[in-house]
């Protein structure tokens, strides 16, 4: 029968592979440093894009980190997924060969999946150059959570979330769920983008890119510059860590997700869906407003995007809204889409275990419009009990979690 | 004690057309050969866009196939539970979409643009839709649907696997209703993907349990089931088409190996028996994700472990309705729900009677997938627990 809903999950270990380096700790010393990792694409000729700047992972080489054999058999994108679900395991201490893999899932998320082997499939096909045609099995966006999956040898539920760019959330948010409704004790969660073509011609006809950088809150934004990446954590039940001897000190307290119903690629400009959602998660934490002490914004740098995340936040905390710090990371990282939630989520875990919280890279000259306490410039001493993530998406998806230290 | 979740609606577009009873004729007439048998693929020669109000169909020129068809099923769906959405409650209402391949179309031919003409041929229209949640975004925009509202893909498991995830929202009390189903649709960049794998196949050589053929007779659909709060449906005096007991979700990862094992499966059934509170004695008929390849013995061999020397009657509907990815976990259910309650659907009789197909009180429904996901789920006749 279903069990408890009372049961809690922890976070246990957390692995990236970002714009700002291999590894958490590159991840979050250069989050603190305020360091920016955008830069000109390398990955591909962009001499016909007039904006072609992006975070991509550099100095990625795939023997340091994979054997040979899965540097050769699994696509980038896949790399990057398995190389930061190791580290967030050996993090996390867990031996999957020693635990009930029935009760083992993986929840990874991703907007592109394998986008790379569907456009080198259509290049070739068009030009006729020889291609080899059984990688299109690892093209659907499933296809990355399934292959790390099989990697990993785990037989619980595998689930690749697809709500655009509030995907990364909603993956943590369901290990959550999963957790409670009994699907599973132990979640591999995350998520991982690659840089290509397709995404960055998509954003730049959208007129959503910015020719300069990415300055979220700041009075000057005027876009977005997208990222890649993996960020995957281990979430697992209270009772399964404890069998471990773990005391985990960051818990996943709440999860909600909300609809806009009002446009496909544009934000509601009221904020309502994502305030709804911000709502709902704190409800499904138990905690009043009043509880958060820090807020990881979507904040992807464009004038809408933003401007709703300062009505939502300022609908649900009302007069305490200029006191709770706020942050950005996607003038650090870009906007990496499905796993941006993910990467945000391993970012609170650091802020509640470490008392610091990281400056917005990029912002500036806070728009006088924001009522927001945007942290910028140096990071910030401040002790967070509990942290609320919010991210939003095309067709009006908007999904928020909330994290808390341990009690 | 966990909220009963009754099926107060069902939409379905189906290239045996787009009704349960359709489905039910369909299979009741002992499967192939139909007209369109001679056809590589199975196709859903007209979607019913006339579900779609007319104050609401301004936008389906621009909708690709997918959104197209998860829209009309929604209505479908919607209409059947006779369900209206009132703004004040719109918050109460959930969406829970799972697809296989999502809008992989959209993006060939959006990629295919920028290919042939460089990026400055970019189209905004088609990228809008380069998301898989855009079915679902469309729907919630349409039917003014603003509570959870999700897009999972788990390979061909998707759509039953969103099913289990309403399911989850509603027990949860994150929602009251929830339109939950599965979709994907077929075009020509796909075909060719296939062909040029070597994974089509002709439906003589897509035999549930008979044939052990690599790759699909391929198919589409949609299906959307609405799923209430039993005490939600009572109170507007919905009529309930089914329980949902419960579901599992999991994963074998040796379903892409020469050497394929059942463990992930018979597991997934069990957690799927366990957490609904069934025993295997309680399933009365199974109805199989099985397709006429290598896989079906992986899914027969879990159902042995699981069943053991007594096994229910197990019907595998893709020989009739082909593979048609995600939806097929969903067909398979609405299908459910027609041999459970066959006079909620047809006003004749069924052949399938003499099978002892009908009327059986709790069915299983699995839906696999050949990279390894798995979800299996329990629906029952009663309307009370």
């Amino acid at each position: 029968m279903y069990p408890n809903p009372d049961q809690r999950a922890f976070i246990t270990g957390c692995g990236a592979l970002s714009p700002l380096g291999r590894g958490v700790p590159a991840f979050w010393s250069g989050l603190l440093a305020g360091r920016s990792g955008l830069g000109p694409i390398r990955s591909f000729d962009t001499s016909a894009y007039a904006h072609a700047a992006a975070g991509e992972v550099a100095d990625f080489l795939p023997p340091r980190d994979l054997s040979a054999g899965e540097g050769l058999r699994l696509d980038r994108i896949s790399q990057y997924a398995l190389v930061a679900a190791r580290e967030a395991l050996s993090a996390a201490a867990l031996d999957l060969a020693a635990a009930d893999r029935t009760r083992v899932g993986v929840i990874l998320a991703t907007t592109l999946g394998g986008m790379l082997i569907g456009e080198l499939y259509q290049r070739r096909r068009r030009s006729g150059a020889a291609f080899a045609v059984r990688q299109l099995l690892h093209y659907p966006y499933y296809a990355v959570a399934a292959r790390l999956a099989r990697e990993l040898d785990v037989r619980g539920p595998v689930v690749s979330p697809s709500i655009a760019c509030a995907s990364g959330t909603h993956a943590v948010g369901l290990a959550l769920e999963f957790i409670r409704r009994g699907q599973g004790e132990v979640f591999i969660v995350g998520g991982a983008e690659t840089i290509c073509e397709f995404v960055v011609s998509g954003f730049n006809c959208l007129r959503a890119t910015t020719a300069d950088t990415v300055r979220p809150f700041d009075a000057r934004r005027d876009g977005l510059l997208l990222g890649e990446g993996a960020a995957v954590l281990v979430v697992e039940s209270a009772a399964h860590a404890r069998a471990r001897g773990l005391e985990p000190t960051v818990e996943v307290a709440g999860t909600a997700l909300a609809g806009d119903a009002v446009h496909m690629t544009a934000p509601a400009r009221d904020g309502a869906g994502a305030a709804r959602a911000m709502r709902a998660a704190l409800a499904d934490a138990g905690m009043e407003a009043g509880a958060i002490d820090f807020i990881s914004a979507h904040g992807t740098g464009t004038v809408y995007n933003d401007a709703m995340e300062v009505a939502a936040i300022s609908a649900v905390f009302g007069d305490a809204t200029p006191h709770i710090p706020v942050n950005s990371i996607k003038g650090a990282i870009g906007h990496t889409l499905g796993a941006a939630g993910a990467f945000e989520a391993i970012m609170c875990a650091r802020i509640l275990d470490d008392g610091v919280i990281p400056p917005t890279a990029n912002c500036e000259q806070i728009d006088p419009a924001c009522s927001l306490d945007v942290v910028r410039g140096t990071p910030r001493r401040h002790a967070v009990r509990a942290a609320l993530s919010t991210s939003s998406a095309f067709a009006g998806n908007n999904a928020a979690i909330v994290l808390q230290r341990a009690s | 004690m966990m909220p009963p979740v009754v099926i107060t609606g069902l939409g379905v577009v189906s290239p045996l057309g787009h009704s349960v009873e359709a489905l039910l004729q369909g299979v009741a007439a002992s499967g192939p050969p139909y007209a369109h048998d001679r056809e590589r693929a199975l196709t859903v020669a007209e979607i019913p866009l006339e579900a779609i109000p007319p104050d609401k169909r301004s936008r389906i020129g621009r909708l690709d196939r997918l959104c197209r068809m998860f829209l009309s099923a929604s209505y479908l769906a919607v209409d059947s539970a006779a369900l209206t959405i009132a703004p004040a409650q719109a918050d109460r209402v959930g969406l829970s979409f799972g697809t296989g391949l999502g809008c992989l179309l959209t993006n060939a031919e959006y990629n295919q643009k920028i290919i042939e003409q460089g990026p400055a041929a970019a189209s905004p229209r088609l990228f809008a839709y380069t998301v898989s949640s855009a079915a679902a975004g469309e729907v919630s925009i349409a039917l003014g649907i603003r509570g959870p509202n999700v897009t999972a893909h788990m390979g061909l498991a998707a759509g039953l696997g969103a099913v289990g995830y309403g399911f989850d929202l509603i027990q949860m009390g994150k929602a009251d209703v929830v339109l939950a189903g599965g979709a994907d649709v077929l075009g020509s960049a796909l075909l060719e993907g296939l062909d040029d794998m070597g994974l089509l196949k002709a439906p003589e050589q897509s035999r549930p349990f008979a044939d052990a053929v690599a790759g699909i007779w391929p198919s589409e659909g949609a299906v959307v089931v609405v799923l209430e709060r039993q005490d939600h449906a009572g109170q507007r005096g919905a009529r309930a088409l089914g329980r949902i007991d419960g579901y599992g979700a999991g994963f074998e990862p040796s379903l892409t190996r020469r050497a394929r094992e059942c463990t992930g499966i018979s597991a997934t059934m069990r957690r799927a028996l366990d957490l609904s509170g069934h025993v295997p004695d309680d399933i009365a008929l199974v109805l199989a994700g099985a397709h006429g390849t290598p896989l079906d013995a992986s899914e027969q061999a879990a159902l042995a472990q699981l069943f053991g020397p007594s096994p229910p009657l197990v019907l595998a509907p893709k020989a009739v309705l082909g593979e048609s990815f995600a939806a097929s976990g969903v067909l398979a259910l609405a299908l459910a729900a027609g041999v459970m309650r066959p006079e909620a659907f047809c006003g004749s009789s069924l052949s399938m009677a003499e099978e002892g197909l009908l009327e059986p009180p709790v069915v299983m429904v699995n839906a696999l997938c050949y990279s390894g996901n798995i979800v299996s789920l329990v629906l029952s006749r009663e309307e009370t627990s």
